[in-house]
């Protein structure tokens, strides 16, 4: 009998039927899986006016970068010069509104001259490490003038309070100049928020002139 | 009095065996088929700020196409339930809504929720489910794989 042209050899037989079988055969699952990965990180901080779009964040609003850098500042009147009496600064911030849920916290800036300071810091877990971010605000040794007369930055403080505040969350303080200075211990997942409001404490009589100097807020964290 | 416990405890256990079904048979079903629309589910904030309220809430979603082969118990009586394996530390909290062919839902990890009583129809049930993931996030550090699986409970 003369061999069919599509006779398998028992080798090839045997790699056929193999193949068949695996073609065909599938594992048995019970049960299904997918992963998750934790909440995102996240650090936000503002100072004087901020960006938010959609709303607040109660609401899904989503916050932007803004530039903007406020000001402080007083004139201080020829009779009181030097005289020891705090001057205090107004500014040119107009925020009232908390951007957690956009409630007055603030009163009237531009008499009171209360500057918002808040943020927040997030991250998953409660383990050990990593726990707390720190807000801190740096300024030179001085405020200049443009003749290069100085006055100390250590001159300068200011009271913290916002509307239904028991206590104030950033306590009050005066700027040491020269370097950074912790404000506040921000915990993991918490938020913050006061209303500075700045004081030239005028202990002593200055050269006439405009005396300027820029104070940095940062928040970091771990 | 020890005796007098003995038998007290003794006839609560006989009153509890007879609110069972009789020797009810568990078995994990093969839902081989079954697959998620995603790998991995992010679990995003639900306030991105904490907020003065302290929401710590996570949350994510997933669909899920199930596919269970019901072959070997045709015509029976059954409860099927959906399983969540214990979690990594935080008690996931997973919600599901279906087409109708199994009833919605929530599980928690460890725990398992009746999603099906009735005889058993066809071979095969697919449905297709949403599964709503919760959790604090505070406690989710860490990549986890979510395992689900599903048991059916018949007589013999």
């Amino acid at each position: 009998m003369k061999p069919s042209p599509f006779q398998l050899s028992r080798t090839a037989r045997a790699l056929f039927a193999l193949a068949l079988s695996c073609s065909t055969w599938l594992p048995s699952a019970h049960g299904f899986t997918f992963g998750i990965t934790p909440g995102q990180r996240a650090l936000f901080l503002q100072v004087g006016v901020g960006t938010m779009s959609g709303g607040f964040f109660n609401n899904g609003g989503t916050p932007g970068d803004n530039s903007t850098v406020n000001t402080a500042s007083v004139t201080v009147p020829v009779a009181q010069l030097g005289s020891g009496t705090p001057q205090l600064m107004t500014t040119d911030s107009t925020v009232t509104a908390s951007p957690w849920e956009g409630t007055a916290y603030c009163s009237s800036p531009a008499t009171t001259g209360q500057v918002y300071v808040g943020g927040f810091f997030r991250r998953p877990g409660q383990g050990a490490g990593g726990n707390e971010a720190i807000l801190s605000v740096s300024t030179p040794a001085a405020l200049t003038s443009g003749n290069g007369d100085t006055i100390p930055f250590s001159r300068i403080a200011w009271t913290s309070l916002g509307i239904g505040d028991a206590t104030a969350t950033i306590p009050p303080g005066t700027f040491v100049g020269g370097g950074a200075q912790n404000l506040l211990t921000v915990s993991r997942n918490t938020w913050f928020e006061s209303c500075l409001a700045f004081s030239y404490l005028n202990t002593e009589i200055v050269p006439a002139g405009t005396f300027t100097g820029t104070a940095t807020f940062t928040l970091t964290a771990p | 009095m020890n005796a007098r416990l003995t038998l007290a405890m003794l006839a609560g256990l006989s009153a509890l065996g007879a609110m069972l079904p009789a020797a009810a048979a568990t078995y994990r079903i093969d839902d081989t088929g079954t697959f998620a629309s995603q790998p991995v589910t992010p679990m995003r904030w639900r306030q991105l700020a904490p907020g003065r309220a302290g929401d710590h809430t996570v949350e994510g979603r997933s669909q899920v196409q199930l596919r269970l082969n019901l072959s070997q118990w045709v015509s029976r009586p059954a409860r099927i339930y959906l399983s969540l394996a214990p979690t990594d530390g935080e008690q996931l909290v997973a919600t599901w809504r279906t087409q109708g062919r199994l009833l919605p839902g929530t599980v928690r990890g460890g725990g398992r929720t009746l999603v099906f009583e009735g005889v058993v129809r066809d071979s095969f049930l697919q449905e297709s489910i949403v599964i709503d993931l919760t959790a604090d996030g505070r406690k989710v550090e860490h990549a986890q794989s979510l395992q689900f699986f599903f048991e059916i409970e018949v007589s013999p």
